[in-house]
């Protein structure tokens, strides 16, 4: 599947690269880069709401233990509650969970856990795991990208070729095997899977870029006045990339979220107890005709939280490119 | 054309060359032993040291590696660890049943996903290209296996319309069942992948109808029907062929989310339960097998491009 | 607004017509469920229809299909189907089940010199099926007891106590002097008395192998079965399917059904959905908590479930030769802070809290109901006792199969409660079993499964908490409990024959059991299947998951009668 929208079209027609070279060229004006995302309604209502999202994952901690007197790690098989005036269990003696209540909000577990504090911490955990591996997968990408565009030659052919190879091999696959040898099971290994698995397009992206950048003008004019490579890499080249890096940022961290919760379902990401949005749908999975809101709310949230990226990954795009969109014919 | 053919078909083995290296690697290099990843999380000393003997682990890995490959080259992708039986036996059972799904879903993404994309790009700002961007975005940010479960539990669960999971062959159970079975995830594929079809379209379509020479023509007053037919499809299809070409290709190395939530035993669910067993000849098998049909997949595209635009450079 | 192409909208509207047809078509197509009607049930007195194919489905293949080697409960059906032995177990559900009957043999054993001959006739009406056709003799089953020492039978150890079985085990001999063949009579003489060998004889470990077949084919039985039961098999294509068809040559009542397909590689919810929609008629898994809670509330699935005693214990085990569980403070405590009442709801209702460490399934047996309610002030008070009084860190192990991680996690929490912080690692269960099977990796505490192989306590007893049984490797014995009263009590049980006696001392050994807690019993779960309703005559049988030769196709009920759900 797609994890990612092909951003450097393979032969690029010539049109998309020309509207591509003006606001590269020019070293994106930050503050109209501004202007032109606030006045796309979409992204900016997307980041409002992942600045929520974002907002509940840091302070879930403390939403759980003040506002919400629930823990997500507490089971409460043999506890019982009061719903609407009633004593009801909170899971019956036939392993069924409660539902959605006003004492457990979105419902309880299988273990009769409540599923809110544990949607709130699958966010600290699937979203750290998605920035981290989009940030692994940057630093080590961004360098392969740079040596390969900027030194040409056998590092560029070398290069190369490994991405092309790497790219080869199945993304889900990839990120499964890896999962499954690494020992399971620690944050810090599912982002090394993300990593593993996002750095090639961005290894493509930069180098495209960098060819492009590298034969402008103010890269010779640079060059003439007698810069090091290091100082062009950093103070003519890097500039121009934060486009691009952002906007690969933004839609790898959507991307990933997603492959998480994929290893997660699949058992070789997070585990549980840990709570993250892909494992608890892979526990609730066997009881979704009568547990349904165990499988739906995490659901939910993956679908809100990259539906916002993705909006807000677009408008930056279009932001920083607007020549790429024109309007209708008249 | 020639000269260039032949060095595109050398990169190409290379490339399996190193896929089934990295696997290996994966596999052999990064744990401390491999035996004891077969041999199981438990083992003892003295089983593992049984599995690696089994195995032929204790010859030196280059020699491994080596031996794997040139027997893979002539079809022998060696047994499963698991079941004894020849890993292309079962990858060659398998394949049918990913092939059914990936063609099903392949049509029925390309119907939903080319004709939105179209219309957007005709209308854009309009109710409708705003109708067909949600859409997409809904397709592409919704996980596979999540939004294969609500469908089921929508269309096969509460309505009926649907049967519940299971795989009806084509052959045995003849087309109507095998379609029958075979809908609801042919439409959960086609929901996840229209998407980045309608958008890709879109975004050709108004890239290309933005030209000087589409512009010219309209201009001049030549019906926009045929202009877009003529000019615009054309060139904006060439790119939606070559992200098709690629993702044909992954989804014949295994759709595993969607072959999990429906249960069809296909290629994805081999490697995946392989990889979780440990089964390396398996996982090896069906790891080059999908890379297998990448790597042709883009050699396709290559050589598509290269013959209806010779001006387009081939590889550096 | 630009011209439209004209009838565009037109051609739209055709198209969403033709897709919705085609949607409803399809959603039209679906199988009508059972076209005739059946009264539910296993309708086990009801009139039997010979004939007939049924499907059942498995999810793995037989792990042998050689009497001597296959060792599992979803194997089983099909090796005793096909495989007869000297005994049989009475083909009725529940405690009527273990009664004893003959079946290659003529007669039931008659037992002399202390109970410790054994002696046989071979019945004339026992035969080998295809392609050998000739008369079972007694020294048929003489080669297949010889065999099991020789192809590492994993049940061999429960042979041990014929003469010479000692000698085999240690490979200092392979003539096993203790069974004798003359003709059609069989002699087993065992070194001791043992009031439970009838049933070990019951067991298809038992059953003749021909030698000629098995010298012409060494190690590949599997390839070559001879059949000795009502059954034979046809076919067995790995990972597609086992067929079993009518064995002619059989003595005893034939089957009703004359084929039975056993379809491989289906999983469980697979093969319950196959079942709704009529397309097997059962198979060899448990259905899922989850397709239990939903269909015990189908009205018309209800009846085709069935819900059985398995004789079962699951329980949590500690190493008592290790700190902290060495001190029986320390293990009381942990058999304090469980909460048993929890467990029936991790597995769905499937199962009751167990107070005793025997199943009370098991006949005889009688429910103790320890510690059926947690006590934490009496579990903090013990582990002070035994000097822990801030607790102690440990890790619990266990397997991967649901429910066992949620039952642990539970576990965990509620001993977490008392101070005892342990961490969970879980693996796959071949994995697990070999490790806690091994002495030598001090595996300090963990959850086991134990299903009853036959209808004695001894089994349970003997096997798991015997201190003389313990062995290095395959240790069943996993928390290394060597009590000498209670090896004392276990072993002048299994020597007296009266049958109240001998479960009297084991009630007596169940009590001390739970006093000492070497081991913490959590429940005693039931296994849980569906049938199709056109299927009569399925059961769980005490010992056995089911009986394909009770099986049998049911008359349809005449149409116009509403199909009643019977009792």
């Amino acid at each position: 599947m797609s994890v990612l929208e092909p951003l450097a079209a393979p032969p690029a027609s010539p049109g998309a690269e020309a509207s591509a070279a003006p606001a590269a060229e020019a070293g994106a004006p930050w503050a109209e880069v501004l202007r032109r995302f606030r006045r796309d309604r979409a992204g900016m209502a997307a980041l409002v709401v992942l600045s929520v999202i974002v907002l509940a994952a840091l302070l879930a901690p403390w939403i759980c233990s003040a506002a919400l007197h629930q823990s997500p790690y507490r089971l409460h098989i043999m506890d019982r509650i009061a719903v609407h005036g009633r004593e009801v269990e909170v899971v019956s003696d036939d392993g069924l969970p409660v539902g959605p209540n006003p004492r457990l909000l979105l419902g309880a577990d299988l273990l009769g856990r409540d599923l809110l504090s544990r949607l709130l911490y699958g966010a600290r955990f699937s979203l750290a795991a998605a920035s981290l591996g989009t940030l692994l997968a940057v630093l080590v990408g961004l360098a392969a990208g740079l040596i390969a565009g900027f030194y040409r030659g056998l590092a560029d052919a070398v290069i190369s070729r490994f991405v092309d190879a790497m790219m080869a091999i199945p993304v889900l696959l990839l990120a499964i095997a890896l999962a499954a040898v690494l020992r399971q099971g620690s944050l810090g290994i599912v982002v090394l899977v993300l990593a593993l698995v996002n750095w090639t397009y961005l290894a493509r992206i930069i180098r495209a870029e960098v060819l492009s950048l590298r034969g402008r003008d103010f890269i010779e004019a640079a060059r003439a006045m007698g810069a090091s490579d290091l100082a062009i890499l950093t103070r003519h080249l890097l500039p121009n990339l934060a486009g691009p890096l952002i906007v690969f940022g933004t839609l790898s961290v959507a991307g990933n979220i997603l492959l998480e919760s994929a290893l997660s379902f699949l058992g070789v990401g997070i585990q549980p107890p840990s709570p993250s949005w892909g494992n608890m749908i892979q526990e609730g999975i066997a009881f979704y005709r009568v547990a349904w809101w165990i499988t739906l709310f995490p659901g939910i949230a993956i679908l809100l939280t990259v539906v916002c990226l993705n909006l807000a990954g677009e408008a930056l795009r279009e932001a920083l490119h607007p020549g790429a969109r024109p309007e209708g014919l008249p | 054309m020639t000269g260039w053919l032949v060095r595109r078909l050398l990169w190409c083995v290379l490339v399996l060359v190193i896929v089934g290296s990295t696997t290996f690697a994966i596999f052999f290099a990064v744990p401390s032993d491999p035996a004891a990843l077969v041999a199981g999380k438990y083992a003892t000393p003295a089983t593992i040291a049984l599995v690696r003997q089994r195995l032929g682990l204790d010859k030196p890995k280059p020699v491994q590696l080596g031996m794997f490959l040139l027997r893979a080259a002539s079809g022998d992708l060696g047994y499963s660890f698991v079941s004894q039986q020849p890993v292309a036996l079962a990858i060659r059972q398998a394949f049918p049943r990913t092939l059914s799904l990936t063609v099903g879903a392949v049509v029925l993404w390309l119907l939903i996903g080319i004709p939105l994309g179209v219309v957007s790009a005709l209308r854009p700002r309009s109710i409708w290209d705003r109708a067909a961007l949600g859409v997409s975005l809904f397709g592409i940010s919704a996980p596979a296996y999540w939004l294969g479960l609500v469908l089921l539990w929508l269309f096969a669960d509460r309505l009926g319309w649907f049967p519940l999971g299971d795989y009806a062959d084509l052959t045995s159970a003849g087309p109507l069942a095998w379609a029958h079975h075979l809908f609801l995830p042919w439409f959960t594929l086609a929901l996840l992948n229209a998407g980045w079809y309608a958008r890709m379209t879109r975004s050709q379509m108004l890239e290309v109808m933005s030209r000087e020479h589409v512009r010219t023509a309209l201009a001049k007053g030549l019906p926009r029907a045929s202009v877009v037919r003529r000019h615009v499809l054309r060139n904006a299809l060439l790119p939606i062929v070559t992200m098709l070409g690629m993702d044909v290709a992954s989804l014949f190395g295994g759709a595993v989310l969607t072959e999990t939530v429906f249960g069809i035993p296909g290629i994805g669910g081999l490697a995946y339960r392989a990889i979780r067993m440990r089964d390396l000849p398996m996982v090896m098998g069906t790891v080059l097998f999908a890379a297998l049909f990448i790597v042709v997949a883009n050699l396709l595209v290559d050589v598509l491009y290269r013959w209806l635009d010779p001006r387009i450079p081939g590889e550096a | 607004m630009s011209a439209g192409v004209p009838g565009r909208h037109a051609r739209r509207r055709r198209a969403v017509a033709l897709l919705l047809a085609l949607i409803l078509t399809a959603g039209g197509c679906r199988d009508d469920s059972v076209q005739a009607r059946y009264a539910g049930g296993p309708a086990l007195d009801g009139p039997h229809r010979r004939g007939g194919h049924i499907v059942m489905t498995r999810e793995d293949d037989p792990d042998f299909l050689d009497p001597a080697l296959s060792y599992g409960v979803y194997s089983a059906p099909m090796i005793e189907t096909v495989f007869h032995t000297l005994i049989d177990y009475r083909h009725v559900p529940g405690k009527e089940g273990a009664e004893l009957l003959p079946d290659l043999a003529d007669a039931l054993p008659a037992v002399r010199e202390g109970g410790t001959l054994y002696c046989f006739r071979i019945s004339p009406r026992a035969r080998f099926g295809a392609p050998l056709h000739r008369r079972v003799t007694a020294a048929d089953f003489r080669y297949a007891l010889r065999r099991l020492f020789r192809v590492n039978c994993p049940g061999v150890t429960f042979y041990r106590h014929i003469v010479g079985g000692e000698e085999m085990l240690a490979g200092r001999d392979s003539s096993l002097a203790g069974v004798i063949a003359r003709g059609d009579s069989l002699y087993i003489r065992l070194t001791r008395p043992d009031p439970i060998f009838k049933y070990l004889l019951a067991m298809s470990f038992v059953s003749p192998i021909p030698e000629e077949v098995d010298r012409r084919w060494p190690n590949a039985f599997s390839q070559h079965t001879v059949s000795t039961g009502p059954y034979q098999v046809a076919e067995y294509t790995p990972r597609r399917r086992v067929l079993l068809v009518r064995n002619p040559e059989f003595g005893g009542t034939p089957a009703w059904i004359d084929t039975i397909e056993i379809r491989l590689g289906v999983t469980a919810s697979n093969a319950v959905a196959m079942v709704l929609k009529g397309k097997s008629d059962g198979g060899f898994f448990e259905m899922s908590a989850a397709d239990y809670a939903k269909l015990r509330r189908d009205p018309k699935w209800a009846a085709q479930i069935d819900v059985a005693d398995g004789l079962n214990t699951e329980y949590l085990w500690m190493n008592v030769r290790k700190k902290p569980f060495n001190d029986p403070r320390v293990r009381q405590a942990v058999a304090c802070a469980i909460d048993r009442r929890a467990m029936p709801k991790v597995w769905s209702g499937l199962g009751e809290a167990a107070g005793e460490f025997l199943p009370p399934g098991m006949p005889g047996v009688r429910r103790l109901g320890r510690y059926l309610e947690p006590d934490t002030a009496r579990a903090r008070r013990l582990l002070r006792e035994a000097g822990y009084p801030d607790g102690f860190s440990t890790t619990l192990y266990g397997w991967l199969i649901e429910p066992g991680p949620r039952e642990l996690a539970v576990a965990q929490q509620q001993l977490a409660e008392v101070g005892i912080r342990a961490r969970l690692d879980l693996g796959e269960t071949s994995g697990y079993t070999s490790m806690a099977g091994d002495t030598s990796r001090h595996v300090p505490f963990g959850v086991y499964s134990w299903y009853a192989d036959y209808v004695d306590p001894s089994n349970f007893f003997d096997t798991l908490l015997n201190g003389h049984r313990i062995e290095a490797l395959h240790n069943q014995n996993l928390g290394l409990f060597d009590d000498p009263v209670v090896n004392a009590e276990i072993e002048r049980a299994m020597a007296t024959a009266d049958d109240s006696l001998r479960l009297a001392i084991y009630h007596d050994v169940d009590a001390r059991v739970m006093d000492l807690c070497p081991v913490v019993p959590l429940i005693h779960n039931r296994e849980c299947r569906i049938y199709q309703p056109r299927l009569g005559g399925w059961y769980r049988h005490i010992t056995r998951i089911l009986r394909l030769e009770d099986l049998y196709l049911r008359d349809p009920e005449p149409p116009g009668v509403s199909a009643a759900v019977r009792p």
